[in-house]
């Protein structure tokens, strides 16, 4: 029996030690339920929200940015689109292949194997991509669409880039595109979002001005990402709205002739349509590349001497010289100062009756008997010295103001500065001198104006009715509506006022006041200021101006290579000012100095055409160009044919057009 | 013509016997569970489902078959079941296929590999209980002599996988081996002993480990140090439990598992996806199915009169719970994830075939239990 007994107490130990066990398993057992239970019902709503992070992911679709075309339809601005490849290093089985088969596919499309493999090695985040390349063209894109099916992980990007097809030719005018900074995010808050998204805006020029149209609006989907972030499915979806386009009043084809005129030398072109005020060209020389935008370019640019980035056409301002003759002409003319039958006889020198400065004509020897008529057709100084003191600064800023000048006119252009006596007290300056007065008639001294014043300038001289709605560049009203209407004009241009400048020859309504600092003026006297001027002397000044470009002008070179008629107006800009004697107080003549070339005078003309019913009004200015003019009155010759011809060949076009159609109407 | 044929013959009473109807039906339950999670877990790849069914139905036939041993020899049949296990361990070391850094698997045929560390889980505590039985005499104490070869059985085995490396098997045959041990009559101070080695083995282990283990290891200890690197897999676990809540997000609803969020889903995350899918209430009924397992084998055992039956009983079906349930706490970050599938869910075929045979050796000793009364007292 004993060997049941130990049976039993064998039996029983082994009991008791399995009972240790299970009862370990049991306390094991609630652990792991309790463990549950926390991750399940307590803690569920926090999984559920990092489950549905996992997988759920909005993304904002970036609106497709409108393009920019000049007023004939052809591109300005528009986008490219920029392909990159990349791969997820996860899924690479065959590395050496891969890469042998990327020096293949890639050759020669900017793919670098070293940047790639170190960007390979420095990738932490797993199943996220890696780069191999960007900024490709299509060719190199098809090749590896073709290949990629023997490699896993490739992944084809393509993301929209700004393209401005015209280079250099439409550069400041367009402006360009950069990263938003806080202030834009603050002022376009509503879309602060979308900006943070597309990380560009409309910095400068045309990009800026109609950024508000050109963005778009931003779309949005959700989708269900794996764990590659690959979409797996798309869950809700809003399709963004790509920008609008905008037609703009440019003429490409002036700016290309323009753009060859200044051949790269400093300076500015301006011309507007004188019926509507619309921008045709608008072009700073040199120019830089757009494309070419980036960090070391800009800052290579901004330290050049020639300040490509700067906007000269807006932001540069000049003393305008003779080239505001007409004006102090008229504005002569219209206090009955100034008649068309006195003579003034110029001998070179002009001697006021106080101090012992003495005046010299540009030229030397004077004009000999000098009417108004060739005082401004040979832009005789003397002659209008002579009759300063009657004319009176306040009513030549007055006239100066009314046609532009001493004001910004609203694309951003820099305001000018029509000097006073005034002013000069304000400001704090040196007391108004005699001699003031008579460097101001011949647009020297203080006086400062931007090409496109001096633009507006010369429209408004050219017009028909002096009334010039503001420069801008909205597109030409659509067929149908008589070009030139005022109040569209008006509108169009954007401004608060609907008021603009413009000769005034049947009663147009007043002035806009201005900051009187700047201007110099006395806004009262303003709202009768378009009375005095008559049709008469308008007409005669414009025939003095057409003399300008004939052979005994000072622009000749206007005339030349074309039979079309240009009327205009030559001036010198000083870039400093000439001692008066020399060492042994000798009177000092210009031709006795020597100027480096930055001393050389700034070349300037202001033209339109054709001179009996002036359609387009241009200015040019080439900086250090020297003295007369002739080299601006070259460029704006050549801008005008360019617009004249390509109107010509339309008409002819539209003629053939018709005649083709009066045909065909014939035969039935 | 007299029609002779009769089913009752083919499915005679004699041939489905040993079958213990209650313990099939739990086992069939749990692994046609473990199919249709595995479905889901695979992202519905009807291969691999496949796949695993077939090596289930050769469990459950190789099960029916060991049902069926007489057991009167059963020291010649653990003789060659240790033969077995530690040669095929030993061939795995030689010429078994690496992958991942770790060589596990021994070609057997053209596309099909066997895991002889899976085996081993089964035949371990069977030498050892059938050496058990027969040397120590009922009532006594083991001796120094026998524990240190039942020692060496054990640490043997465990150094062979460790070696693989596969440091998640190894522990389960430590663990096999101490349960056989402790209920075969392992000394007191050997126990405790014993546990105290089991509180510096990690020293003792890590040289042994591999770098990814150990880096999984280090994750355990420190989760927030590699949030997506080595810590990806635990934070992305407790992310498809957590979010799969009471009811769960419906079968192949699981967001995490089916977007590839949690990795090894298809083996040792796979609770993970019966959890986001199934919610708590599955997991229950998942640990309500192996408790049942755990009570069937117990009032099985209960009537067996040989002791190395109780001993493997015993020691077989302690060693599967425990590794459900570290299964379980790894993929709820209740300890360090080293690898280890969940018993009869999880993907793999030798460690089912390996499970089902044990079962149907405890069915076996069910079956013969009044005929091996004293088979251990050195019959």
């Amino acid at each position: 029996m004993s060997r049941f007994g130990e049976e039993r107490e064998s039996n029983e130990r082994f009991s008791r030690r399995l009972n240790y066990v299970l009862w370990m398993l049991v306390i094991l057992t609630g652990v792991l339920i309790g463990r549950l239970i926390y991750l399940q019902v307590h803690a569920v709503k926090t999984y559920r929200t990092l489950s549905y992070e996992n997988r759920i992911y909005t993304r904002q679709l970036s609106p497709e940015r409108g393009d920019l075309y000049d007023r004939h339809g052809e591109v300005l601005a528009t986008n490219r689109l920029d392909y990159s490849v990349s791969v997820v290093p996860e899924l690479i089985e065959d590395r050496e292949a891969l890469l042998a088969w990327l020096d293949d596919v890639l050759a020669g499309s900017g793919y670098e194997r070293e940047a790639f493999l170190k960007r390979l090695r420095a990738s932490r985040i797993p199943y996220s991509s890696v780069e191999i390349a960007a900024g490709f063209g299509l060719e190199a894109v098809a090749r590896i669409a073709e290949g990629r099916y023997r490699f896993r992980g490739i992944k084809i990007g393509a993301r929209s880039l700004r393209h401005y097809p015209q280079g250099e030719i439409a550069a400041h005018v367009i402006g360009y595109l950069s990263t938003p900074d806080a202030e834009d995010l603050r002022r376009h808050e509503s879309d602060a979002v979308l900006y943070r998204h597309i990380n560009r805006i409309g910095r400068t020029g045309l990009e800026a001005q109609h950024e508000a149209v050109l963005v778009g609006r931003a779309g949005h989907e959700t989708v269900e990402v794996d764990v590659r972030g690959n979409a797996v499915r798309q869950l809700k979806v809003q399709s963004p709205q790509p920008g609008g386009d905008v037609v703009t009043s440019l003429d490409l084809g002036m700016m290309r002739a323009a753009h060859r005129a200044m051949r790269g030398r400093r300076g500015a072109v301006v011309a507007l349509d004188v019926a509507t005020g619309a921008v045709r060209v608008l072009l700073s020389s040199p120019a830089f590349d757009p494309g070419a935008l980036n960090s070391l370019n800009y800052q290579r640019w901004t330290e050049s001497r020639d300040k490509p980035l700067f906007n000269r056409a807006l932001q540069a301002q000049y003393p305008p010289g003779s080239v505001i003759k007409p004006v102090v002409a008229l504005s002569g003319l219209r206090q009955g100062v100034l008649n068309w039958e006195d003579v003034v006889h110029d001998r070179g020198v002009y001697t006021p009756k106080r101090g012992n400065r003495i005046y010299r004509d540009w030229q030397e020897n004077g004009h000999g008997e000098t009417d108004l008529f060739k005082a401004i057709y040979r832009s005789c100084d003397v002659y209008f010295w002579s009759y300063a003191e009657r004319i009176g600064v306040e009513s030549l800023g007055v006239s100066l103001g009314e046609f532009g000048l001493g004001r910004s006119l609203g694309l951003g252009d820099t305001p000018g500065l029509i000097p006073s006596p005034q002013w000069r007290k304000v400001s704090g300056r040196a007391p108004w001198m005699p001699g003031d007065l008579l460097n101001l008639i011949i647009g020297q001294g203080d006086l400062l104006a931007s090409p496109l014043q001096l633009a507006y300038m010369t429209a408004v001289l050219a017009s028909s009715d002096g009334q010039v709605p503001l420069p801008s560049f909205e597109a030409d009203a659509p067929p149908g509506r008589a070009p030139g209407l005022n109040d569209d004009g008006t509108l169009q241009t954007g401004l608060d006022a609907p008021e603009q400048a413009g000769v005034g020859l049947g009663g147009a309504p007043g002035l806009n006041d201005d900051e009187t600092l700047q201007t110099g003026l006395d806004t009262p006297e303003q709202a009768l200021w378009f009375a005095g001027y008559t049709q008469a002397d308008i007409d005669n000044v414009r025939r003095a101006l057409l003399r300008v470009t004939a052979a005994d002008g000072t622009a000749p070179r206007a005339s030349w290579g074309h039979r079309f008629a240009i009327a205009g107006k030559t001036g010198t800009a000083q870039v400093v000012t000439l001692p008066q004697w020399d060492d042994e107080g000798n009177p000092l003549k210009k031709s006795d100095v020597e100027l480096s070339e930055e001393q050389q005078d700034h070349a300037l003309f202001i033209g339109y055409a054709p001179a009996e019913a002036p359609e387009v009004a241009v200015v040019a200015v080439v900086e250090n160009g020297g003295s007369g003019g002739r080299v601006a009155s070259e460029v704006v010759r050549d801008v005008v044919v360019s617009y004249l011809r390509a109107e010509q060949r339309r008409r002819t076009r539209s003629a053939v057009a018709d005649q083709g159609d009066e045909a065909s109407g014939g035969v039935q | 013509m007299s029609w002779n044929w009769e089913p009752r013959k083919l499915f005679s009473r004699r041939l489905v016997a040993p079958l213990d109807p209650l313990l099939l039906i739990l086992l069939f339950l749990l692994s046609v569970f473990g199919l249709g999670l595995l479905y889901s877990a695979t992202n519905g790849n009807a291969d691999a489902v496949l796949r695993q069914g077939i090596f289930t139905a050769i469990g459950f036939v190789l099960m029916f078959a060991v049902a069926h041993l007489p057991l009167r020899d059963i020291k010649i049949m653990a003789f060659f079941a240790a033969l077995i296990g530690f040669g095929l361990l030993l061939l795995t070391l030689a010429f078994g296929v690496e992958l991942n850094g770790s060589q596990r698997w021994l070609p057997v045929l053209p596309g099909i590999v066997l895991q002889p560390s899976e085996l081993m889980k089964t035949i371990l505590p069977f030498v050892l209980a059938v050496y058990l039985g027969a040397a120590v005499a009922p009532g006594a104490m083991m001796s120094v002599g026998q524990t240190l070869i039942g020692s060496a059985l054990i640490c043997t085995a465990a150094l062979l996988v460790i070696l693989q490396p596969d440091l998640g098997t190894a522990v389960m045959l430590l663990v096999s081996g101490a349960a056989a041990m402790l209920l075969g009559g392992l000394r007191r101070y050997w126990v405790f002993g014993s546990a105290a080695l089991v509180l510096v083995s990690p020293w003792l282990i890590w040289p042994f480990l591999a770098e990814y283990q150990r880096q999984r290891v280090l994750t355990f200890l420190n989760p927030g140090d590699d949030p997506l690197g080595a810590g990806w897999n635990i934070s992305q676990s407790l992310i498809a439990i957590g979010s799969g809540g009471i009811e769960g997000k419906g079968y192949l609803q699981g967001t995490q598992s089916h977007l590839d969020f949690v990795p090894e889903s298809h083996t040792d995350f796979i609770f993970s996806v019966l959890a986001e899918e199934g919610g708590l209430i599955s997991c229950l009924v998942l640990m309500v199915l192996f408790a049942a397992v755990l009570w069937r084998t117990l009032a099985l055992l209960d009537g067996f009169r040989a002791r190395a039956h109780r001993i493997f009983a015993a020691a077989f079906v302690v060693t599967f719970i425990l590794q459900g349930m570290i299964n379980i706490a790894m993929a709820c970050a209740l300890l360090p994830v080293v690898g280890l599938p969940l018993p009869l869910i999880s993907q793999g075929g030798s460690g089912k075939i390996a499970a089902l045979m044990g079962f149907g050796l405890i069915m076996a000793m069910s079956y013969h239990r009044h005929r091996y009364r004293f088979l251990d007292n050195g019959a």
